[in-house]
């Protein structure tokens, strides 16, 4: 709001005016919600010291996946051994530089993603629609009020948050060009700051769709949804939505119910759009999570494709176009070479596709997208008919016979999978190696360019497999969207007693390296322990496949509550803002810690506090490294699977190292040495059962109780029992005294602590006398931050 | 030159020297402080008895990747270290790690059994910023990060023998 | 010790055994079971002892239910009858720490399942049970010195054993319920919670359990034995200040000491001046409601709003944290049910509001003759409205308008730093700029040029 106002003359006691004329730029009336914290809309210098603080104890370790550099015209640069290019910059500094420049990446598309929505909601519904997600959620926007300081009442209040973001990540790409940033801690901490812009741009995104859309606010009995290739019809015309920005998807709904052909076409999905559009619409189907987008086109039960944003195959219209699927574009972002006929009338775009004089097109309004999609669905089902999809018995037996077993397509496997073995034996008539590369197989199709008998080895596989994807028919529960403020209060008694020992968040892709079933164990695992469990994208949609021995989906089986023993399916890739959030409240809820502008104060309170733990065990994308990295600024470690080591950057700490593991307490400002609580920030495992134990440990924190202590103590030996069938070499740093140890190991136990670590114990009354690091000091207040020490 | 195991992993102007068998045993006896690091593919029994084979000649051996419950099951786990890989590699980069005895850094890692791209980018970290450690891979796969490798090996009767024969020429002296 | 045929630890705690999976089970709805425990002198107990008085797993038949009484007697130097209760409760949550055993309920009320797989793993005798537990105390209740176990399946001695416990329950709910501050020396502080607000220290006494509803005195009391330098820990009750509001200078002096000089003092039963903090975990919230002067009180479990037009969560974020608010004080349900009730503000004889389930569930320690006159969410969600409710019925706070009206003195609030007034959140009201006298200020041919103006209320301390 512009004013501008005169006075010409005004006379009162004390205050005279002549000829006065006042500009006000723009009034804000700011609300008595809070006071400010230090660090509103920060910069990245604003939160450097906060940065430097955990990279000091989780030193940036890099992993080059090129020794060398070719970002400009003074390369191409050979920097192995950590040596200099042209430029100046050596290595380290240019591993630092490619992890932000993979965290500006994911953080662009889920922001533009955000924008996007902003624009078509306001033009939809206006820039006053209210944000309300109902009674039981105060904390609406917990990282807009955190990192902005702006408690937005309506959609048009994300303007600035979004401005922000913009602004900030112009800035960051900027430090990504030759000649800018040379230190690695700097690229790290500009990382780190992208990583956290990349969790509030996926909050306004999220937060938008659900009040724009009315998704669910944080129900835990949402309804399920039927999932997996098995459910997809032969039967019935079905529209195949892949991506991530739901509108079209939507579109597409709405058009059915609106003619009522809700039971005539089926809406099947992949990835994120599948995981909202579910959100909305519960008749759709969500067929598979990204890896299996080939599988299903391939299948030839799509008979037209829709695609919107981020994770669509590059080849989406060369593979359309093999089973005779037209396919139609809808982002600007990925246009695929197709014709913009946006403002061409709907029944002369029906015509070019149902007749095939066209392949695909492109349509960049969501209002004529769902009529078009509908209208050629219908007429090319029957015409479709006779698409030859997979190959047949006999030809299968032809297929494999050709293979001449020179392993190009082993070589070329990024799974590794041992192909060429599986061909020899299924020579001989045993399909069951080829069978099981199913699973792993992410349907890349690299083996399919090298074979030089032009095997389609992805059919090939899929045909072998057939009776395992027939069977592929499961159940997920819809995205849930924001954990309830009286959730986490609800959680707040058994978390500080421990039987809540954790919260786990099982994220991400699907790159994972021997198939989905091991995040499925990891999760039943968690659990069956009482920890709490959310799941987000695409690790949400593939539990829904695996049935336990009761024929039962973790979806079926355990409540959608936030609460011991829950499986919280938040949603999308950006409902995992939820997932911060949630960490967020914590903090607001039971410390009442002041959001407002005051990020470091809160994610160091996480890092102390909040016995949260990410695993993104199948990370492949941009996305998943500016998820992972916003999790991290705000104080919670993540897990990643193998193929995580590709991202060059993990944040490892140093359990041996003690100087690296003191705190304040708050009270006294005495320094203290604790336990390394978490360990890491970032760490790769190999397998799952490496990697079970280690998410149990990094769930422990210096302020655990003993009751808390005590328990996640007993999963963390427990689980290394289970999986390593030994006892880790480090649990003994994380007993602080006798009730620390858990119940029924415990004489056992103080022996070993006796014997293999030489602690005194005095027996008689059971206690440690003298050994471990710190004692229980019920007390301490630990934090990193100076400025938190009251005396 | 030798095609890395994964076509595309070529990392720069660095790649691994293909050795035998022999010429391995030649570097690792010029060693002063060797350590032998296997993963989740010792899995397999024929491999594993092999690796413990190598355990008994002396070798400092570590099990990441949760293949310690192998050895733990095959009665070996006492004379095995356990680690995360992740986190070990971490700690040979700091050339002042005291070691799983205590007593220093070592100079000599040989990879074996782990899965190939998390191996190869442990290597590369090893490469580029463990100037004190020669790396070596005596896997199925070719390694190009590695300072010594062998070549592929799609068989495991010739991938065996290769690895018999290491045993041997250790065992000799 | 011997190794057991099935594991234990909290990890079998949310086991559920299903009807199909169920080897035998005990108590539940088709038979009758108890469970008790009893302090003896040393002598009378001999330690590691387990008894099975009746036919034992093994002699029963699959998918049968059976009666059973569980008896542990226990001796020590610190152990008193009022523990009995305390370890009692353990027993729950022990026995499902047995993998393959689920126990629901408690008392008079349990039920046991055993499943086939335990039983086929060797979980073929009650004995196992009674090791796992013996073990299970011993490591958790350090001031257990001796334990034995009984366990009845002898029909008819379970039925008398289970008649002897309820009349021990009946004796015990007595003495719990007439216990109070005056009957004891100490109380207790629990700082369980500072793990994640670091300020908050409740006081825990015969009258007032922690504001979770989990932590009764004799439980704190317990705790505090096993590990006196734990998070819970003795309250010396010290000199009664202020009979009124229930200000103990022991209280002050704990609360002091580990609220690291954040709180003061506390008046244990009043929700002004100087209340008790409250957490984050909190069951429900009391709050005043100056334009019907009474108390409402919101459980976490309601949703709808309260008078106020908002409900628990917007309410909830005012209160929490570790800090004194007055006229917002945190507290657990059971509170209602003590006699001491912020008995400086009149007590149940205040609350003018509270959802109706709690008022369901509370019906017993509400007087019969006020039970109608508090309203519900059923009777009002606004001022207006519960303003006529009480006037119609006649609430007692009806009395207190007229000496408002009479008297219009201004209410007193005690200043202090650390005390805060909760604010229900008001619209912003206008702008005032503050001329002193002797100062004139003479603007002409000026031109203000502001980019931005921003509007901040001034923060109250």
């Amino acid at each position: 709001m512009k004013t501008k106002f005169n006075i010409e003359k005004f006379e009162s006691q004390g205050i005279s005016l002549k000829n006065l004329e006042i500009f006000i730029g723009e009034v804000i009336e700011e609300e008595d919600w809070e006071p400010m914290g230090p660090y509103p809309f920060p910069s990245a210098t604003d939160l450097r010291d906060w940065d430097f603080k955990i990279l000091k104890r989780y030193k940036p370790f890099y992993a080059p996946y090129d020794d060398t550099c070719s970002l400009c015209t003074l390369g191409k640069c050979d920097l192995t051994g950590n040596k200099k290019g042209a430029c100046g910059i050596d290595l380290k500094a240019t591993q630092g530089r490619i992890v932000l420049l993979a965290c500006v990446v994911g953080t662009s598309a889920h922001v533009a993603h955000a924008r996007h929505l902003y624009h078509d909601i306001v033009k939809r519904y206006g820039k006053d629609l209210p944000i309300d997600l109902g009674s039981e959620i105060e904390v609406e926007a917990p990282l807009t009020r955190l990192i902005t300081g702006i408690r937005p009442k309506t959609v048009g209040d994300f303007e600035p948050v979004l401005e922000y973001i913009e602004e900030q990540l112009v800035q960051m790409a900027d430090a990504l060009h030759t000649g800018q940033e040379g230190s690695y801690l700097d690229f790290e901490s500009k990382a780190l700051h992208v990583g956290m812009l990349d969790s509030l741009g996926k909050e306004v995104a999220d937060i938008l769709q659900i009040v724009a859309f009315n998704f669910p606010k944080g129900d835990s009995d949402v309804h399920l949804v039927e999932m997996g290739i098995g459910t997809m019809s032969p039967e019935r015309p079905t529209i195949l939505v892949i991506g991530h920005n739901v509108p079209p998807a939507l579109d597409i709904a709405d058009y059915l119910i609106e003619n009522g052909l809700e039971d005539k076409v089926d809406i099947a999905g992949i990835c994120c759009t599948s995981l909202d559009i579910t959100r909305y619409y519960p008749n759709a189907k969500i067929v598979a999570a990204l890896s299996h987008q080939i599988k299903a086109i391939r299948s030839g039960l799509a008979d037209v494709i829709v695609v919107d944003e981020q994770c669509i195959r590059a080849d989406i219209l060369e593979q359309a176009r093999r089973v005779r699927a037209p396919l139609i574009a809808t982002m600007d972002k990925a246009l695929h070479g197709l014709k913009d006929r946006t403002n061409d009338d709907v029944d002369k775009i029906v015509e070019d596709l149902v007749s095939g004089k066209v392949d695909g097109v492109a349509i960049l309004d969501s209002e004529k997208i769902g009529e078009v999609a509908v209208k050629v669905a219908l007429k090319v089902h029957e015409s479709r008919k006779d698409v030859k999809s997979l190959p047949s018995d006999e030809e299968l037996k032809e297929l494999v016979n050709k293979c001449i077993h020179c392993n190009r397509c082993t070589l070329a496997c990024p799974q590794n999978l041992k192909i060429s073995e599986a061909n020899r034996i299924a020579k001989t008539g045993d399909l069951s190696k080829l069978r099981e590369l199913y699973e792993s197989c992410i349907s890349c199709l690299r083996c399919e360019q090298v074979c030089p008998v032009n095997i389609p080895i992805n059919d090939v596989i899929m045909k072998a497999a057939m009776p395992l994807i027939r069977n592929e028919k499961g159940k997920v529960r819809a995205g849930r969207g924001p954990i309830k403020d009286t959730e986490i209060r609800n959680v707040g008694a058994p978390i500080v007693l421990g039987t809540i020992p954790g919260i786990i968040a099982a994220i991400g892709c699907d790159n994972n390296p021997r198939g989905a079933k091991d995040v499925w164990l990891l999760v039943k695992e968690f659990l069956d322990r009482r920890f709490i469990v959310t799941v987000s994208g695409c690790a949400a949609i593939n539990l829904g496949l695996y049935k336990d021995e009761d024929g039962e989906t973790l979806y079926e089986k355990y409540p959608g509550e936030f609460d011991a023993g829950g499986l919280v399916n938040v949603g999308s890739c950006v409902a995992n803002a939820h997932i911060h959030g949630a960490a967020i409240k914590v903090a607001s809820i039971f410390a009442r810690r002041k959001l407002r502008g005051n990020y470091d104060e809160i994610a160091d309170y996480i890092l102390n506090r909040v016995g949260a733990c990410g695993v993104a065990w199948g990370a492949y994308s941009q996305k998943a490294a500016s998820i992972a990295t916003g999790f991290n600024r705000l104080g919670v470690p993540a897990v990643v699977g193998p193929h995580g080591v590709k991202y060059r950057r993990a944040y490892l700490g140093r359990r041996d190292r003690e100087e690296d593991w003191t705190l304040y307490n708050a009270r006294d400002g005495s320094e203290v040495r604790v336990e390394p609580a978490p360990e890491h920030l970032l760490v790769a495992a190999e397998t799952i059962e490496e990697a079970i134990p280690l998410v149990a440990k990094l769930c422990m924190r210096p302020n655990d109780t003993p009751q808390g202590r005590q328990i996640k103590l007993t999963h963390y030996l427990d689980l290394s029992m289970k999986y390593l069938k030994k006892y880790p070499e480090d649990w003994y740093l994380f007993v602080r005294n006798e009730a620390d140890l858990p119940l029924a190991r415990k004489e056992e136990l103080l022996k070993r602590l006796e014997d293999d670590y030489g602690w005194k114990i005095d027996w008689k009354t059971k206690r440690i006398l003298e050994g471990p690091i710190r004692k229980v000091d019920p007390s301490f207040d630990p934090t990193n931050l100076e400025r938190l020490i009251r005396k | 030159m030798e095609t890395p195991y994964d076509i595309g992993n070529i990392p720069g102007p660095k790649m691994a020297r293909v050795v035998t068998p022999e010429e391995f045993v030649k570097q690792f006896k010029k060693a002063k402080k060797p350590l032998l690091i296997v993963g989740s593919e010792i899995s397999q029994e024929e491999l594993r008895k092999r690796v413990e084979k190598l355990i008994d000649l002396g070798i400092t051996t570590v099990a990441t990747g949760g293949s310690i419950r192998y050895f733990v099951e095959d009665g070996y786990d006492e004379k095995v270290e356990v680690a995360v890989l992740h986190e070990l590699t971490n700690m040979l980069l700091d050339e002042n790690w005291k070691g799983f005895d205590g007593e220093g850094n070592y100079d000599f890692v040989i990879f074996l059994g782990i899965t190939y791209y998390l191996a190869s980018q442990m290597l590369s970290a090893l490469k580029n910023f463990a100037p004190h450690i020669k790396t070596a891979s005596i896997e199925r796969y070719y390694h190009p990060n590695a300072d010594i490798s062998f070549k592929n090996q799609f068989k495991d009767e010739k991938f065996f023998q290769m690895v018999d024969e290491i045993i041997d020429k250790i065992g000799e002296e | 010790m011997a190794e057991l045929p099935v594991e234990i630890g909290p990890m079998y705690e949310g086991e559920r055994i299903r009807a199909k999976q169920m080897y035998v089970e005990f108590g539940g709805p088709k038979a009758i079971g108890a469970e008790l425990v009893q302090a003896r002198s040393m002598e009378e107990v001999e330690d590691g002892k387990i008894e099975i008085i009746g036919p034992d797993l093994n002699e029963m038949e699959e998918g049968g239910s059976y009666p059973l009484g569980i008896l542990i007697e226990v001796a020590g130097k610190d152990i008193e009858k009022d523990l009995e209760g305390v370890i009692e409760r353990r027993i729950h949550e022990f026995t499902n720490y047995i993998q393959g055993v689920m126990h629901l309920n408690q008392r008079d009320d349990i039920w046991i399942r055993i499943s086939k797989e335990a039983y086929g793993k060797g979980l073929n005798s009650l004995k196992i049970i009674g090791e796992a537990l013996l073990r299970l105390f011993k490591a958790e209740l350090s001031f257990i010195e001796k334990m034995q176990i009984t366990f009845y399946t002898d029909p008819k001695k379970v039925e008398e054993f289970v008649e002897f416990a309820r009349n021990v329950y009946n004796e015990r709910d007595a003495r719990a319920r007439t216990l109070s501050e005056e009957d004891v020396e100490e109380f207790y502080n629990c700082v369980l919670c500072q793990s994640f607000a670091p300020q908050h220290v409740c006081t825990i006494t015969p009258d007032r359990i922690s504001l979770c509803g989990a932590i009764s005195w004799f439980d704190a009391r317990a705790a505090a034995r096993v590990d006196p330098h734990g998070p819970i820990s003795r309250c010396e009750k010290g000199e009664l200040l202020d009979p009124t509001v229930y200000e103990y200078s022991g209280v002050n002096e704990a609360s002091k000491e580990k609220s690291g000089g954040a709180i003061q003092r506390v008046f244990l039963h009043s929700m002004f001046g100087y209340p008790h903090t409250s957490c984050g975990c909190f069951e429900a919230l009391a709050f005043y409601i100056p334009e019907v002067d009474g108390i409402g009180i919101v459980d976490r479990d309601y949703t709808g709003d309260t008078p106020f037009g908002i409900p628990f969560s917007r309410m909830a974020g005012q209160a929490g944290g570790g800090v004194q608010v007055e006229g917002l004080v945190g507290m657990a349900i059971e509170y209602l049910r003590s006699p001491k009730f912020f008995i400086a503000d009149g007590g149940i004889r205040r609350v003018v509001w509270m959802p109706s389930k709690v008022k369901e569930e509370v019906k017993d320690a509400i007087p019969e003759d006020l039970y109608d006159k508090i309203a519900t969410e059923k009777d009002a969600v606004d001022l207006e409205s519960l303003k006529k409710f009480l006037q119609e019925k006649g609430h007692p706070v009806v009395e207190r308008w007229k000496e408002m009206e009479e008297e219009e003195v201004e209410e007193e609030i005690a200043e202090a730093e650390t005390t805060q007034i909760a604010q229900i959140p008001a619209q912003v009201s206008g702008m005032t700029i503050p001329l002193g006298g002797g100062m004139k200020i003479i603007l002409e041919n000026a031109k203000i040029h502001i980019d931005k103006v921003i509007i901040r209320r001034k923060e109250k301390e």
